[in-house]
């Protein structure tokens, strides 16, 4: 809800404080501020209504009397004109044919409008919130929609024929929007009709066919009453939100009805040059009784939820700020709920009241105290013990996509085409992760890739038990092997037989591609239930994440020979000779490989030879900026080979 | 153990979930699991959040294809009443269609209702780790699956001071002693009052968590008497405890499979 600071502060007498202030105070009292905007010579508030509060708070006058509460300053008095009702002017006819849905229609008619462009003020006041100016009788609408938080609608009265009904459309039926979007009806919708079809989309948006124009001299004024889950499905199965629907489905006291067109019929004859304006008799068909309703208060207990110790007359007193008088009746305390307050329904609702006012910083923190039996799910404590067996093994943990483009479980509205389904098992997207790691190997400084995953996946709905479908989601367990290719089944064999030894259960799955996927539900269940915690990992090796190139890496080997480096000087061992260290030549090459080395020089091979020691490093190259080519990595390579070479290193 | 080096290593998001695991247990919670493939009942209807309430809003939802179940198409003038799902669960009707759970809420009632069957009175305390799932566009801070931490204290005179003292000791054991907290008024349908919990860690505010004491509706939907209990639930997206934590810049680097994320930790 964007609000205006001008519009705002016209509620007060008292200056309010500044927009930064402000922003805070409602930010702890209240609701959040999406964003504070100047506009022209004004300040822009953006509040996040939250669906509770928006049967009162998507106004104007609803923030003022919440700022009201937080500030502790009262509201200005504001002097309200009297309507002067002609009795001549011709009535407005109108018939409810789904009295479960609108469950009131308030209207009245309006003659001798003159249509024009509306006041400054009134401009100034709808774009600083960003609504464009129309007219001035569209723009009045909107006024006193975003003053008060009633939508409101006005016909062309003389293009209107007949009476107003309030009916489903029929089949076939087509209705033009007030910004030109052909809406075809089935007969789900609600319409305002006249005798020839529909003029308005009940609730949500006013059509073209009766629109004012700068020709239009008598209106009809309408303030109705929808179901708001009614609205809500509409507006959703039409695909037309807006700034009515939107309150319209939050609910709005019946009772804004009959102020919103008094406040626009004033409205009207005030900016359309009140000569001849005459306001007609206001018709009001209503199914829903409006009753006074209290909560009762129990001081005590909301201390007691609150966990703050407050008096009685500090709670009436934070309730009075908020509009809603107390009284006492015998021993209860009754608070007098406002008609537009359709979110204070139960006690814990006053809880929030009281709490938010006094501030939520007053609470203090007290710890529960602990003891009581912490119970361990079998399936999370044997999933962690598996874990545990394969971090130990040399395995890593990864997660992938609950998503698939194949499966038993189709999403409603995917979010892509590979993401159509709910996963119907781990192996499809751990197959591609564990090419990925296999390819991405050398980066990390191994050649073989160690990968698991255990994940919930949904292969179909399961046998329905007493004649309700269940769902057929299992856990899952994948294990990868990636490396030399005759290893792959040893390693894979080894691992699930290493497992099933410690968790004295036999695990049977499919072993395909590097990989082994077994579900775990059945087997998990045979086990017996955990006494106590003892699972063991390793805590984290960092604390910090350190970001890494999404470019492709570029691997080269040096190997070279060195020489002893003194002829049986000092004799170290039997075996003789005393070589340079790996670590000196690592050093060396180090130094000269240049910046682009993300990973070695890692020593990888080592063998004597003619009187002579081979050692052999891997490199690997990676920008963080750019795909490396070729001729930067062999500029990089002879800068390392000519250094060796100056050592008196041999390179191969 | 094997040596460090000989290791391997274990995903960030389960070492955050083992880690929070341990610091609840030195307050006394549990731990309880759910599905992921939850019904409606369960994820919306049981925790206050009608059909066709505008609070279903705050949760993008993944729907799922089902042949067994009732289709979505609706007869207008039926179930306009709000408290319609209400009504339905007294004639012993729950709504089963199927949904990917858009919290871990859900397991409040399942884990409830389940003492309540075996006649297990409160207090209950949990904590619940779980995958879920929001249908929304994905981008560095939003991915269509996250995992969330439930907790819910259920006992005689559960206060919002419980509430801060337990949020200030989960948040001070895992960022450090030195971090803050505040609360500020928010909405949730579950929750009566609701607060949102920032955290104050390197001199920023950062907003980390949804929290409140239970509605009593769904106190009463899981079999709980809301005048003899109260109690309090938080949630909260563990990917972005993580993300603060180690600087981890991309939601989604935590679902591709990727050893060069995993194998920092």
């Amino acid at each position: 809800m964007k609000v205006s600071y001008k519009w705002l502060q016209s509620y007060f007498d008292e200056k309010l404080p500044t927009s930064e202030e402000l922003s805070d105070r409602i930010t702890f009292s209240f609701a959040e501020i999406e964003s504070v905007e100047h506009v022209g010579n004004d300040t822009v508030l953006d509040v996040k209504v939250l669906p509770d509060r928006a049967c009162y708070a998507l106004s104007h006058r609803g923030i003022a009397r919440e700022v009201s509460a937080i500030l502790n300053v009262p509201l200005k008095n504001r002097e309200e004109k009297k309507i002067v009702e002609s009795p001549d002017v011709i009535s407005v006819d109108v018939r409810i044919d789904e009295p479960e849905l609108c469950t009131k229609f308030v209207a009245r008619s309006m003659e001798n409008v003159k249509v024009g462009e509306s006041p400054a003020w009134l401009k100034e006041a709808l774009e600083s919130i960003g609504q464009r100016s129309i007219n001035n009788i569209v723009d009045a609408t909107n006024y006193v929609m975003f003053d008060i938080g009633r939508p409101l609608h006005a016909f062309d009265a003389d293009k209107v024929k007949g009476g107003l009904v309030v009916r489903f459309a029929r089949k076939g039926e087509v209705m033009v929007t007030l910004d030109n979007k052909r809406v075809e009806l089935n007969n789900n919708e609600l319409v305002i009709a006249d005798d020839e079809g529909p003029l308005s989309l009940a609730g949500i948006k006013g059509g073209k066919r009766a629109e004012v124009d700068e020709a239009t001299k008598n209106l009809i004024l309408e303030a109705a009453n929808w179901n708001p889950s009614y609205i809500r499905r509409t507006a959703t199965s039409t695909g037309i939100k807006t700034e009515a629907s939107k309150r319209f489905e939050n609910r709005l006291s019946p009772l804004l009805g009959e102020e919103g067109i008094d406040r626009l019929a004033l409205l009207i004859e005030s900016i359309t040059g009140a000569e001849g304006v005459r306001i007609g008799k206001r018709e009001i068909v209503s199914f829903e009784e409006v009753h006074a309703r209290t909560l009762e208060v129990d001081t005590e207990l909301i201390s007691r939820k609150l966990g703050v110790a407050l008096s009685e007359p500090e709670i009436v007193d934070v309730l009075r700020r908020l509009g809603i008088s107390c009284n006492k009746e015998g021993e209860k305390l009754l608070a007098h709920i406002p008609p537009e307050r359709l979110d204070l329904v139960i006690f814990e609702d006053i809880v929030e009241e009281v709490g938010r006012i006094i501030g939520y910083d007053k609470i203090l923190a007290v710890v529960p105290q602990a003891g009581g039996v912490t119970e361990i799910p079998t399936s999370f404590y044997y999933e962690w013990k598996i874990r545990e067996i394969l971090v130990n093994a040399g395995f890593s943990e990864i997660q992938t996509s609950s998503f698939s483009d194949t499966g038993e479980i189709a999403i409603l509205k995917p979010l892509a085409e590979d993401k159509k389904y709910a996963r119907a098992n781990l192996r499809g997207n751990f197959e591609k992760a564990l090419k990925m790691n296999a390819l991405n190997a050398p980066l990390l400084g191994t050649s073989e890739t160690r990968i698991f995953e255990i994940g919930r996946i949904f292969p179909a709905f399961a046998e329905a038990s007493a004649g309700k479908p269940t769902s057929g989601e299992v856990t899952s367990l994948a294990i990868g092997y990636g490396g030399p290719k005759k290893k792959i089944a040893g390693e894979l064999t080894g691992v699930v037989e290493l497992l099933g030894k410690e968790l004295c259960v036999t695990l049977t799955g499919e072993m395909k591609d590097g990989v082994f996927e077994c579900t775990l539900n059945q087997v998990l269940d045979g086990l017996s239930e955990p006494k106590k915690w003892d699972i063991s990992v390793f805590p984290s090796r960092n604390v910090k994440f350190a970001p890494f190139s999404l470019y492709p890496f570029i691997v080269r080997d040096v190997a070279l020979f060195v020489s002893p480096l003194a002829k049986g000087v000092p004799p170290s061992s039997e075996a003789g000779d005393v070589f340079p260290s790996a670590d000196s030549v690592a050093k060396a090459i180090k130094e000269n490989a240049g910046q682009l080395v993300v990973r070695g020089p890692e020593l990888f091979d080592e063998f004597l030879k003619d009187g002579k020691k081979s050692l052999a490093f891997r490199l690997v190259f990676q920008s963080f900026d750019r795909t490396l080519s070729d001729e930067e990595v062999n500029a990089s390579m002879e800068k390392v080979y000519s250094a060796l070479k100056l050592n008196g290193w041999e390179v191969r | 153990m094997e040596s460090k080096e000989a290791q391997g290593h274990i995903h960030p998001i389960s070492q955050a979930i083992f880690d929070i695991r341990s610091i609840f247990e030195e307050l006394g919670f549990a731990i309880a699991v759910g599905p992921e493939l939850e019904t409606e009942w369960y994820n919306f209807d049981a925790l206050n959040i009608p059909n066709d309430h505008p609070a279903r809003d705050m949760q993008d939802t993944f729907w799922v294809k089902t042949k067994n179940v009732k289709s979505e198409i609706r007869n207008p003038k039926s179930e306009t009443n709000s408290n319609i799902q209400i009504q339905k669960e007294e004639n012993g009707e729950r709504s089963e269609r199927p949904v990917l759970r858009t919290h871990t809420s859900p397991v409040q009632i399942r884990y409830v209702e389940n003492k309540v069957k075996l006649g297990i009175k409160p207090p209950y305390k949990i904590v619940v780790p779980g995958k879920v799932f929001r249908n929304e566009a994905t981008d560095a801070t939003h991915e269509a699956q996250f995992f969330q931490l439930e907790g819910l204290y259920i006992d005689k005179n559960v206060s919002l001071a419980h509430l801060k003292g337990t949020l200030e000791f989960f948040l001070k054991k895992f960022f450090g002693p030195e971090i803050e907290i505040r609360f500020r008024p928010s909405f949730f349908a579950f929750t009566e009052p609701s607060a949102e919990v920032d955290m104050k860690w390197k001199g920023k505010w950062l907003e980390v968590l949804g929290s409140g004491l239970m509605h009593p509706n769904v106190l009463r939907a899981s079999g709980i008497d809301p005048k003899e209990y109260s109690g309090f639930a938080f949630g909260c997206g563990i990917d972005r405890l993580v993300m603060l934590k180690t600087g981890i810049p991309d939601v989604r680097m935590f679902y591709n499979g990727d050893l060069r994320l995993v194998n920092q930790f």
